[in-house]
C-alpha cells in the first residue's frame, strides 16, 4: 500500500474473524491492534494510539455503541460497526451511536477497503 | 324431547345451566389461548437461540474461511504465481455455503417489531424474500393506522415470516408470493398469495393458525379462482 497506514483497533470476540480480519488488513498494510472485549479495547485505547475502531456490536461484556460512547469520552475516533443485524433501526443505532459505517456480517472484504479508504481520506487527507 | 317443548322458552333453570356452559367454554378458550403463546413464545425463544448459535459458530467461521482464503489468494498472485482455477472453486463453494447459512439465520431468527412498525418489517420481510424468488408487498395503509395491539402485530410478522419461508421451503423455485396488509372495519388482514404451490402441510398450517389464534385472530387457507394458494391471516382491531 503505498499510502499512509491507518492504526486499527479490531474489537471482535469471534476468533476466526479476528484473525482473518488482522490478516486481511495487515497485508492491505494497516497497522492492527486486535481486542476481543470491550474491556481489552478500552485498556489498549489508553495506551495506544490509533485512527479507526472497527468494532463488532455484539460484544461478549457489553456493545460496540457502548464502547464507542466510552471512546468518545477519551478522545474522538473514525468508527465503523460490524453487526449481523441489517435491518434499518440497526443501522439508525449504529449511526446515531457515531458509527460512520455499519458493515453487515458476512463482512464483505471490498465493502470493508471502501470503508477504510474514506477513514484514510478523512484522517490523512488526499 | 318432544317438538312442543323444545320450542317452549328455556326456565330460569336451564338458562343458568346455559351461562355457566357458556362461562366454562370462554374460560377454557382463554386456558387454550394462554396455553398456545406460551409454546409460541417457547418456540421463537428455541429459534432464536438456534440462531444465534449458527451466527457465532459456523457462520462467523465460514466468513472467517472467506477472508482466509482471499489472503491466500493476494499472497500467490503477489508471488506472480498464477492461482489454481481449483482455487476459485474453493472460494465459490464457501461463498456459497456462508451464503446459505446466512439466509437460514435470516428466517430461522424470529422477527421483530421493536422500534419499526409493521409496514416496514413487512417489506423488509418481503426485500428478503425476493433474494431467492419475486416476492411483493402491497399495502395502503400509514402507520398511525395501524391500531391492533403491539403483540397482535408482532404475531402478524412472525404469521407473514414463517408463511414465506415455509412456502419457500417446501416449493423450489419458480415461486412467486405476494403480500398484501389491509384493514377492514373490524380487522387488520394479512394476505400471503403464492402462485403453483400445493397446501402447505399440516404441521405447518396448524402453526400458523395458532399463532393467529394467540392474538385474537383467524387463519384461513384457500384457492382462489386463478389457481392461487391465499393464506389469510385476520387480527381483531380495538373497537
Amino acid at each position: 500500500m503505498s499510502e499512509r497506514p491507518l492504526r486499527i483497533l479490531i474489537v471482535e470476540d469471534h476468533s476466526d474473524t479476528l484473525k482473518s480480519l488482522r490478516l486481511y488488513l495487515e497485508q492491505s498494510g494497516h497497522v492492527v491492534l486486535p481486542a476481543r472485549t470491550r474491556q481489552d479495547a478500552l485498556q489498549t485505547l489508553r495506551s495506544t494510539d490509533c485512527d479507526v475502531l472497527l468494532s463488532d456490536i455484539a460484544l461478549s461484556d457489553g456493545t460496540g455503541w457502548d464502547l464507542l460512547a466510552e471512546i468518545r469520552q477519551i478522545r474522538p475516533i473514525y468508527a465503523v460497526a460490524m453487526s449481523g443485524f441489517g435491518m434499518v433501526e440497526d443501522t439508525n443505532r449504529s449511526k446515531a451511536a457515531g458509527f460512520r459505517h455499519h458493515l453487515v456480517k458476512p463482512i464483505d472484504p471490498d465493502r470493508l477497503d471502501s470503508a477504510l479508504e474514506q477513514a484514510r481520506r478523512e484522517i490523512h487527507g488526499t | 324431547m318432544t317438538r312442543e317443548r323444545a320450542s317452549q322458552p328455556a326456565g330460569p333453570e336451564t338458562a343458568a345451566r346455559i351461562s355457566e356452559l357458556v362461562s366454562e367454554l370462554e374460560r377454557e378458550r382463554e386456558a387454550r389461548r394462554t396455553s398456545e403463546r406460551a409454546l409460541l413464545a417457547a418456540l421463537d425463544f428455541e429459534q432464536q437461540s438456534t440462531a444465534r448459535a449458527l451466527h457465532d459458530t459456523s457462520s462467523q467461521t465460514l466468513n472467517a474461511a472467506r477472508i482466509f482464503l482471499r489472503v491466500l489468494r493476494n499472497e500467490v498472485e503477489r508471488a506472480s504465481a498464477s492461482v489454481s482455477p481449483t482455487w476459485g472453486m474453493l472460494e465459490d463453494a464457501i461463498q456459497t455455503a456462508a451464503s446459505d447459512v446466512e439466509s437460514l439465520l435470516h428466517w430461522v431468527r424470529p422477527a421483530r417489531l421493536d422500534d419499526s412498525d409493521l409496514i416496514a418489517a413487512l417489506t423488509a420481510l418481503s426485500e428478503l424474500a425476493a433474494r431467492t424468488a419475486p416476492c411483493e408487498f402491497h399495502c395502503t395503509l400509514t402507520p398511525p393506522e395501524l391500531d391492533a395491539d403491539g403483540h397482535a402485530q408482532q404475531q402478524l410478522l412472525r404469521f407473514a415470516q414463517q408463511a414465506v419461508h415455509a412456502l419457500m421451503r417446501t416449493h423450489p423455485p419458480p415461486l412467486k408470493t405476494r403480500l398484501d396488509l389491509a384493514l377492514s372495519e373490524r380487522e387488520l388482514i394479512l394476505s400471503i398469495h403464492a402462485w403453483r404451490v400445493q397446501a402447505l402441510p399440516g404441521e405447518l398450517a396448524a402453526l400458523l393458525r395458532a399463532r393467529a389464534r394467540s392474538a385474537g385472530g383467524t387463519a384461513t387457507a384457500d384457492r382462489a379462482p386463478e389457481d392461487d394458494y391465499r393464506l389469510t391471516c385476520r387480527l381483531p382491531r380495538p373497537r
